[in-house]
């Protein structure tokens, strides 16, 4: 058998080099007010640090990771490797920062980023194709679109929203949260005061934590099944569910391809 | 935070796949063999192995026939001469207008069919070396390759042959399940989280190789029992149009290998189109490598090529043919930094890459203008070489592929 593999291994394969090379850079942010950071596929961190500390809290943008890349020598990967830059540019109020994969090394590199850093009180606004992305800090809004990845989300006090193919959902914000997943699981806890709530996703469980339950508009769907369990409202109900209590001045729409479970956030 | 649901790599699908694989291509391969390799043998039974040579000598087929069955031949019209290697005997024999020479019997030596047996049978029983007597109904002809199209082996089942067909029906079935399994087993996550070391390459490696082997062997094996439905239904004997003009080939080229970053080991599918022409007796010369390689941001790769082969090894139903080649590809795409005010990307320079090769190509015949070719092919790319789903190889990079498909004849 192993002399089998060896034979087919032999006849389909595709010999190379691989090579590396760092990529680490800060830009400027005063006046911006928004940041797009639109990579390919890379996993992305973003801690926001406190702009009422300027001395700790400089209004840059900062990165550093690298780059991979494949080629046919060893120097022909490092050159391709050093080929793919990240792009900043300003426009108004708005800063971008993307990927310059020149069509030469397309197919032959790929990004890493290990970690960014930018003041709290900038909207953030993250794609990219295939990554998990983690973003603490950010006291503005906060809006993610990835295809494949693990998202979670602490803070976003101006908002969250996220629109996820793949993966795994976890956001602990004070602010809306707007969420759809096509595939995957969603986790959101209210850590402020009670805000509005919509969550969709195609396939999957929903679990919501409440700030509070005094003045709800319920109007869930799910495939599976229903509890809610506060102090105002306990149920449990296959496919729909809908509730007003109070004012109904904080509307909670799901739409679960799973089981719903929504609960008031332990004080 | 939620758990990463990173689902657990399945090993075991590993495993049993690399088990069944041999049984499943030597199945496939077993379906090109000379019917004379198996049919009308029977354990226990004395036989002899006759050679029949028309006029100029040439060796028509050798047969081997029991003493108690009568076989048949189908031939042209002429003299031929059959030898009993057993005995050394050489008898002469005219075959006439029908055709049918029949073979073996309780008789001592092979003798002409009489006309009026001839007559008396609405469709020659087989055609085929060695084949023995019977009389497939009349529709088989064409139901047998049609039923197999849609179920394999079921073919050979109307054609009176179930055994075969129920081998070809379940070596099929195992390698449409296996290579679902194999290719569930991707993750397509992978990559996804920083500081994943992925799986291991080998690892990954043979996964790949395996869904590659087993989705090959599992289209070879698609065709080849439709073929072999219509040669077990009707009799015919497979010999490859040596004298073909123009032969028309479709082919997956198939190279495994690394990539950057996790995952490290990628797969590079090649499906092209070829077009040669006999130009001179046993040499091949045409259009090879034609197709298109569509990526993200409107990426366009167009290629084609030039092939020149040679017939270095030809037998009925098996060549061997060494074959060079050039491929010619263009490649196109948008800059993956549109304006930021929104609107198309530019388009930038486009890519031009030659990518020179050698092959050795092994055609195995199922019908006389049909042939599964399964080529070992090494290329080394004189400039990236550009796949679908916006993959590449990089310039200098050896590569070894598997090349297979269906080559038709003209």
């Amino acid at each position: 058998m192993r002399r089998c593999l060896a034979i087919v291994s032999f006849s389909a394969c595709v010999l190379g080099f691989r090579g590396e090379a760092p990529i680490d850079a800060s830009h400027d942010l005063d006046g911006i007010v928004a940041v797009l950071v639109d990579l390919p596929s890379t996993p992305i961190e973003i801690v926001a640090c406190d702009p009422a500390a300027p001395a700790v809290c400089p209004a840059t943008l900062s990165y550093h990771g690298r780059v991979l890349a494949t080629g046919g020598t060893d120097d022909e990967a490092r050159d391709h490797a050093r080929a793919l830059t990240l792009v900043f540019e300003r426009t108004d109020g708005l800063a971008s920062l993307r990927a310059d994969v020149p069509l030469a090394v397309r197919g032959l590199v790929e990004l890493e980023i290990d970690r960014m850093a930018l003041p709290g009180d900038r909207d953030v606004d993250v794609r990219t194709d295939l990554g998990d992305v983690t973003i603490v800090g950010v006291r503005a809004a906060v809006a993610v679109d990835v295809g494949i990845g693990d998202v979670a989300i602490e803070d976003g006090d101006g908002g969250v929203a996220v629109r996820l193919d793949d993966g795994a959902l976890d956001v602990r914000t004070p602010g809306d949260a707007d969420l759809v997943v096509d595939d995957g699981e969603v986790v959101l806890v209210q850590t402020g005061d009670a805000r509005q709530v919509h969550v969709r996703t195609g396939e999957g469980d929903v679990r919501i934590e409440l700030a509070d339950d005094a003045d709800l508009d319920l109007d869930l769907r799910a495939d599976g099944t229903i509890r809610v369990t506060t102090d105002t409202v306990v149920a449990i109900a296959d496919g729909e569910l809908v509730r007003r209590v109070g004012d109904a001045t904080t509307r909670v729409e799901v739409r679960a391809g799973g089981d719903l479970e929504i609960v008031r956030r332990a004080p | 935070m939620l758990a990463p649901g990173r689902p657990a790599y399945k090993a075991d699908v590993l495993l049993r796949a690399s088990r069944v694989a041999p049984f499943a291509l030597a199945l496939a391969l077993a379906l090109a063999l000379p019917r004379t390799a198996w049919a009308g043998v029977e354990p226990g039974t004395p036989t002899r192995t006759l050679e029949v040579r028309d006029a100029g000598d040439t060796l028509v087929a050798r047969v081997v026939v029991r003493s108690t069955v009568q076989s048949q031949l189908h031939l042209a019209p002429g003299r031929y001469r059959v030898l009993d290697a057993a005995t050394g005997t050489v008898e002469e024999i005219e075959v006439d207008a029908s055709g049918i020479l029949v073979l073996g019997g309780d008789r001592a030596a092979p003798r002409v069919a009489p006309t009026s047996v001839v007559r008396a049978a609405p469709e020659p029983a087989s055609t085929s070396a060695a084949r023995t007597s019977s009389r497939p109904r009349k529709w088989t002809r064409w139901g047998a390759p049609l039923f197999a199209t849609f179920i394999p082996g079921l073919g050979h089942g109307v054609a009176g042959r179930p055994g075969p067909g129920f081998g070809i029906f379940a070596g099929a079935a195992g390698l449409l399940f296996g290579s679902i399994a194999l290719g569930r087993a991707n993750d397509g996550r992978e990559g996804a989280t920083r500081g994943d070391a992925g799986r291991s390459v080998a690892r990954e490696t043979a996964r790949e190789l395996a869904f590659v082997a087993f989705t090959d062997t599992l289209a070879l094996l698609w065709i080849g029992q439709i073929a072999d439905a219509w040669v077990v239904a009707t009799g015919h004997r497979v010999r490859g149009r040596i004298d073909h003009v123009v032969s028309l080939g479709f082919t997956r080229s198939t190279a495994v290998g690394i990539r950057p970053g996790e995952p490290a080991i990628d797969r590079y599918d090649d499906w092209t189109i070829q077009l040669l022409g006999q130009v001179a007796p046993r040499v091949l010369f045409g259009l090879a490598d034609l197709g298109v390689h569509l990526g993200p941001r409107g990426q366009v790769s167009v290629q084609g090529g030039l092939r020149v082969a040679v017939r270095a090894v030809q037998r009925d139903r098996f060549w061997l043919v060494p074959a060079a080649g050039l491929i010619l590809q263009g490649t196109s795409g948008r800059s993956s930094v549109p304006p930021i005010e929104g609107g198309a990307a530019e388009r930038e320079r486009g890519r031009f890459a030659a990518v020179p090769y050698l092959q050795l190509e092994h055609r195995i015949f199922v019908l006389d203008r049909l042939s599964l070719d399964v080529t070992p092919r090494f290329s080394v790319p004189l400039g990236t070489r550009y796949y679908g789903r916006g993959a590449a190889i990089p310039r200098w990079a050896p590569t070894f592929e598997l090349a297979v498909g269906p080559t038709v004849y003209f």
